[in-house]
């Protein structure tokens, strides 16, 4: 070996440092994010089992209601609250419509209840508290924290420390493969030459994906200060011409919903539908008009959306907004850090990686607690 | 004896890196590691940009990684 390669670089050390505290710091909060992280990859499954989200017990073919029949009994059932949103999903819910209410002055989805009701009834068929389901919780945890938005960027956090504990490791990783075969494990050579193969042995295995989940965990947790950008850029703008115009009754617009839906969807382009309305008097829409949100019908329009602004007085559309690139970005992060686009296979990959990133990261806090101890046990004035 | 990342000094006796001939080959690995992941990383991707029969090609790239993994651990044990 040359006296190079035992005496480390500068460049070395400086990243063998960042690989061990970034590490270190995201431990524990990066053990939560694996656990909660696994279970949320089977999310549709689990809420499938628990019956979390209500179904309809009618054939699909069964000629449906006015989706304004649907509001007209929720607010008849809830005579304080107001419609937020409605919302169809036709895919994963069948027969069924989303309705997102909130007391009656309310503008924000903060703190919104959901509402299903059977399309073909239009009457209301259950009220899951988001917060309350397991799945709600777990999500509620892995991407927020319990902390809101704030929780998001604490996530973003998390995620850039260990995206740079990857990088260092890499560095690391490189004098290191040098000298030890790709997946050569020293057994019967002590724990800690074990533990230490198993690390950088799986560490290169899962590092593809690893990144991958990394970076778009970053964009996941600016998901809340993109959507106030977006707010306050290019959505102000049509809220300023908006508040210059007469306002409707945001709890009986003039163009009921299933009109919106109707002109939201000749405005859309081929291949989009829409899915989710947002009435008028809200965070994400003006005082006079109905926000639509559509998504693709396949390949990766599937996840993303597109905006259609319809006049809740007129039925005029007074614009379809383009997304700005970085929604795009922060939507198409989603399915590529939860691995639910790609059916069974991809679940049981994307499950298999976790619980590798979910071992190496215990072994790597152990192989740090255990050269410390050691060192601790040596006498003062006796050479390591 | 390891040193301050807990790379072992004494690997040469451990391993086969010591020879000549095989040194050239493991500068390679680290290259090889970072190709494996990029694919790892293309086929992750492609799964969702494309929605055709190319969903399983892009799903062995993406598993790649932990096939060769799978196979050195199971031929380093042998």
């Amino acid at each position: 070996m040359s006296n190079q390669a035992n005496a480390p670089g500068r460049w070395f050390r400086f990243h063998l440092w960042l690989h061990r505290w970034t590490s270190l710091i995201a431990t524990i909060p990066f053990l939560v994010l694996c656990i909660t992280g696994t279970i949320l990859i089977f999310h549709e499954e689990i809420e499938e089992a628990l019956g979390e989200v209500p179904v309809s017990q009618h054939a699909a073919e069964t000629p449906q209601r006015p989706a304004s029949e649907s509001i007209a009994n929720v607010l008849a059932a809830y005579p304080d609250e107001r419609v937020l949103s409605t919302g169809l999903d036709p895919e994963h819910h069948p027969g069924v419509m989303l309705v997102v209410t909130g007391p009656k002055e309310a503008r924000s989805f903060e703190g919104a209840k959901l509402r299903f009701t059977d399309l073909v009834t239009a009457q209301p068929v259950g009220d899951p508290d988001p917060g309350m389901t397991f799945t709600g919780f777990l999500l509620e945890l892995h991407a927020e924290w319990f902390l809101g938005p704030i929780g998001e960027l604490i996530g973003a956090l998390i995620a850039l420390l260990v995206f740079l504990s990857l990088v260092s490791g890499i560095v690391v990783y490189a004098p290191y493969v040098r000298r030890i075969a790709f997946g050569m494990l020293r057994r019967g050579k002590g724990s800690r030459l074990l533990q230490l193969d198993l690390h950088n042995f799986i560490g290169a295995v899962v590092l593809g994906w690893a990144l991958v989940v990394t970076v778009t965990g970053f964009l996941l947790g600016f998901n809340s200060v993109a959507i106030g950008v977006w707010q306050m850029t290019e959505l102000g703008h049509l809220r300023e011409e908006a508040n210059r115009m007469e306002p409707v009754d945001a709890r009986h617009p003039p163009v009921d919903v299933d009109r919106a839906y109707a002109i939201a969807q000749e405005a859309a382009p081929a291949g989009w539908t829409v899915s989710t309305m947002v009435y008028p008097l809200t965070e994400f829409s003006t005082p006079r008009h109905y926000t639509a949100l559509l998504v693709g019908n396949q390949g990766v329009d599937e996840r993303l959306f597109r905006v259609v602004i319809v006049d809740a007085k007129t039925g005029e559309v007074p614009i379809v907004p383009e997304v700005p690139a970085y929604i795009k970005a922060i939507s198409l992060s989603q399915p590529l850090h939860f691995g639910d686009y790609g059916g069974l296979p991809l679940k049981l990959l994307w499950t298999a990686c976790t619980w590798l990133t979910l071992f190496i990261t215990v072994n790597g806090a152990w192989l740090w607690w255990d050269r410390r101890r050691k060192r601790q046990a040596v006498p003062a004035g006796v050479p390591a | 004896m390891t040193n301050s990342s807990g790379t072992n000094l004494d690997s040469r006796k451990a391993g086969p890196a010591g020879a000549n001939s095989k040194d050239g080959a493991r500068s390679q690995v680290l290259k090889r590691v970072l190709v494996m992941a990029l694919l790892s990383v293309a086929g992750i991707i492609g799964m969702l940009l494309v929605d055709s029969a190319l969903d399983w090609v892009f799903f062995a790239l993406t598993a790649l990684p932990l096939v060769v993994g799978g196979w050195r651990y199971l031929a380093e044990r042998s």
